[in-house]
């Protein structure tokens, strides 16, 4: 395996008295795209703010390409770009001079690559107006370019895809699929929103209630999840599951969920029929990803 | 590092604040210049307004100078509506206004006691009335050193009276009191002989004032010529000096026959107390949003995810509010330089700065450039701690309506401070910043405003204080987490 990009090893972070993050551990690796999920107030935004050092950590440690963010903060944190809750650029200048001046805070950021990343957001038209008067999609465009001018090897995105149209998310997707590929960029993106990242994650980290509760890859996950679940359709519910027995419940007179693998379903519709119960449809019930991980997290409640 | 710094000077000048700021410096410099152009009309004595004669002799209407209760007042207004219609035939700037309010009168008065009261001999009344006729005379033919010889004539004759008294006194505080008093008359004859020597007269004008400020800064001097200057408190002593100064700088110009009366001369010379408020508006509003701005609208972030340390990213900021403080003091010294030349003339910046040094007890010449840029080196640490007390503010309190007003608070009651500090005798004030800021008091051999205090001195507590609030600023911007905005 790869060494990884970033490493997070059991952070820990107090707010007064109260223990907003707890054991938080993240591993990512070049070409990954982390999915970074929980509800609001879980604990998201300040992992990322620890990752990038703009809040104190309280114990645990984070390395960025090799080099400890709290003793080598300038090493560590080079060859990384973020967007941290908004896109917050300066409003006052136009979207070309912001760039210019993050292009002078880094060495090797020439005209050829700003004008190259301006290109690659698709702000070509608008990039010499004020960015005040970008609206918000537009800023998250700007956002991203700013944080790819200096071609980092690891990209932190909170909440990117706030305010984008669904056209826009689904550019933004290309995009950072396109640098996970072909840069070999890291990428950690935070959403309280699935749907919109699992087309594109390969990994998954939930947190809740600032402790991790999963991680893992996204097909497994999605595979447990939809995994042996099935509604048959039948003339009598109560009959039918006194026939199938315990794994069956009832939803209602006509229908009966039915917990089984694949290779039993033929079994559970012969003894129907031989029961002479009648048998209208099956079809296989696939729940979301989303549905999935809320019956993991179970919800959250912000304390 | 060199980096960051462009930076920040390029998101100064991309706002429109230092625009405004700006825009608000010349119109101000210009409003200035052209208001004393406006209104100086030259030199002038405010004896007569128009009107006063007519209130005068309303009043004289109504009194009545058989009633020994009204008659001092009808006297005395009797007497100013002839000085005022006197004053009124010659005008207000011409030499004759002096001499009709100044050696008229007593004539004037002699010749109404005679008139209404029978205080006064005829032969008094005619003295006076020959005296005052050959005046009226002399006035109006514009013989102005007939009264300068005139006073010359008397100053003599009364310092042999004096002398003569000195004789036959033994009382040595008397004997004291008539040495002072012939001393006086010597300097009254010294500026007459002057005015006829430089051809200075009574009209008022640059030269007539320093003949008169002379005199009285001289005669000051002189009640300290008994006493052991070595001795003298230190507020008496600043008197003495005050003097001292004021006597020898008017003395060199009469002697040297030099004119002080350009206006645009004078508003640069005094550049740094014209418009110190606008190069400290510009050092607090840039210096108290350089951090609590970036806080405010969230771009922190962006700026802390840099590969740079905090500690770096504080101290260019710092270092272009330092910039942008020489940018400003630069801008006014050019500015009123070519402003107040354009509209009120470059005549007079020919001439040297003309300062009295107490070091030498001598007037010196130091070239006019110089010496502004030399009182502007000297308000230099003022500016600076204040400067660095906005840019603490704003990063202690990311808050910049508190980091621009706290400053401009210090500022203004920095004399108050003095002020009490001298009032109840606080000897601690020393090692506070207020009496150390500002080295002008240090210039030419001037004394500071507290025992105690040197030049050395003043510029350690200076730096002392600057290096705290930085200390203080690198510590709290260091640890500060940032919180969700």
């Amino acid at each position: 395996m790869q060494d990884a990009i970033l490493k997070c090893e059991n952070l820990h972070k107090n707010f007064r008295k109260k223990e907003i993050l707890k054991n938080v551990s993240l591993e990512l690796s070049s070409g990954d795209i982390l999915g970074f999920i929980g509800p609001n107030g879980a604990g998201k935004t300040t992992t990322i703010k620890l990752i990038l050092g703009l809040q104190k950590i309280g114990s645990g440690k984070v390395i960025i390409n090799g080099h400890d963010i709290q003793k080598d903060f300038e090493k560590a944190i080079a060859k990384v770009g973020a967007i941290i809750e908004n896109p917050d650029l300066y409003m006052y200048m136009s979207g070309y001079d912001n760039l210019k001046l993050i292009s002078n805070l880094y060495p090797n950021v020439d005209e050829k690559r700003i004008s190259e990343v301006i290109k690659l957001v698709g702000l070509e038209n608008r990039i010499n107006d004020k960015v005040s008067k970008y609206s918000l999609g537009m800023r998250q465009r700007l956002g991203v370019a700013q944080a790819i001018l200096h071609k980092p090897n690891l990209l932190i995105l909170d909440e990117p895809t706030n305010g984008l149209d669904p056209e826009g998310i689904k550019d933004l997707r290309e995009l950072l699929v396109k640098l996970a590929k072909k840069e070999g960029m890291a990428i950690l993106i935070s959403s309280h929103n699935l749907a919109e990242l699992e087309s594109f994650c390969n990994k998954v980290s939930i947190i809740k209630n600032g402790v991790i509760v999963e991680t893992s890859d996204l097909e497994t996950v999605k595979k447990e999840a939809s995994e042996g679940n099935y509604i048959i359709e039948v003339d009598d519910s109560r009959k039918a599951r006194m026939t199938i027995g315990d794994m069956s419940d009832a939803i209602d007179n006509n229908h009966i969920q039915v917990h089984s693998d694949k290779e039993n379903i033929p079994f559970i519709i012969k003894k129907l029929v031989l029961q002479d119960i009648k048998i209208y449809s099956i079809k296989e019930d696939v729940i979301s990803l989303e549905d999935a991980f809320f019956k993991k997290t179970g919800g959250n409640i912000i304390d | 590092m060199i980096n960051l710094i462009g930076n920040e000077l390029k998101k100064v000048f991309k706002k429109k604040t230092i625009y405004i700021l700006l825009i608000i410096i010349i119109g101000y410099i210009m409003l200035t210049n052209i208001i004393i152009k406006l209104t100086d009309d030259g030199y002038k004595y405010n004896y007569y307004y128009e009107g006063d004669i007519e209130y005068y002799e309303s009043c004289l209407s109504d009194l009545d100078p058989n009633n020994p209760s009204e008659y001092p007042y009808f006297a005395e207004y009797k007497r100013q509506v002839e000085v005022l219609n006197l004053t009124k035939k010659y005008g207000n700037n011409s030499w004759q206004a002096y001499i009709i309010n100044t050696k008229l009168p007593g004539y004037i008065d002699t010749m109404i006691n005679y008139e209404y009261s029978n205080g006064v001999t005829k032969e008094e009344y005619d003295k006076a009335k020959q005296s005052y006729d050959k005046a009226l005379v002399k006035l109006e033919a514009g013989d102005w050193k007939y009264f300068a010889n005139q006073e010359i004539e008397y100053t003599k004759s009364n310092i042999k009276e004096q002398q003569a008294l000195l004789e036959t006194t033994e009382d040595q505080a008397t004997i004291d009191s008539i040495k002072q008093t012939i001393a006086n008359l010597e300097i009254d004859k010294q500026t007459q002989e002057w005015r006829l020597e430089k051809d200075i007269s009574y009209a008022p004008s640059f030269l007539n004032t320093a003949i008169q400020q002379y005199y009285i800064n001289q005669t000051t001097l002189n009640q300290y010529s008994s006493k052991n200057i070595e001795e003298l408190a230190a507020d008496e002593l600043s008197y003495y000096q005050e003097a001292l100064k004021n006597a020898s700088l008017n003395r060199y110009y009469i002697e040297n026959n030099i004119s002080l009366d350009s206006n645009s001369r004078n508003l640069f010379i005094n550049l740094f107390g014209n418009y110190e408020l606008f190069i400290l508006i510009v050092c607090i509003v840039i210096a108290g949003s350089i951090i609590s701005e970036e806080f405010n609208r969230g771009t922190i972030k962006l700026l802390l995810v840099k590969p740079y340390n905090r500690i770096k990213i504080l101290f260019s900021k710092f270092i272009v509010c330092l910039i942008i403080l020489s940018l400003t003091i630069a801008f006014i010294y050019v500015f009123q330089l070519l402003a107040g030349g354009i509209i009120n003339g470059f005549d007079g910046m020919a001439t040297d700065a003309i300062v009295f040094n107490f070091d030498t007890n001598k007037v010196e010449n130091i070239n006019l450039f110089a010496y502004v840029g030399l009182t502007g080196l000297c308000k230099l640490p003022m500016y600076i701690l204040l400067t660095a007390l906005a840019f603490t503010c704003s990063t202690l309190f990311t808050n910049t309506a508190l980091a621009v007003s706290v400053p401009f608070l210090g500022y203004i009651a920095s004399s108050l401070i003095n002020q009490f500090a001298l009032l109840y005798n606080i000897k601690q004030i020393i090692y506070f910043v207020t009496p150390n800021w500002d080295l002008n008091c240090y210039l030419f051999g001037g004394t500071p405003l507290f025992d105690g205090l040197s030049l050395p001195f003043s510029i350690i507590i200076c730096v002392i204080y600057l290096v705290i609030m930085l200390v203080l600023d690198c510590i709290v911007f260091k640890k500060r987490d940032i919180k969700n905005i």
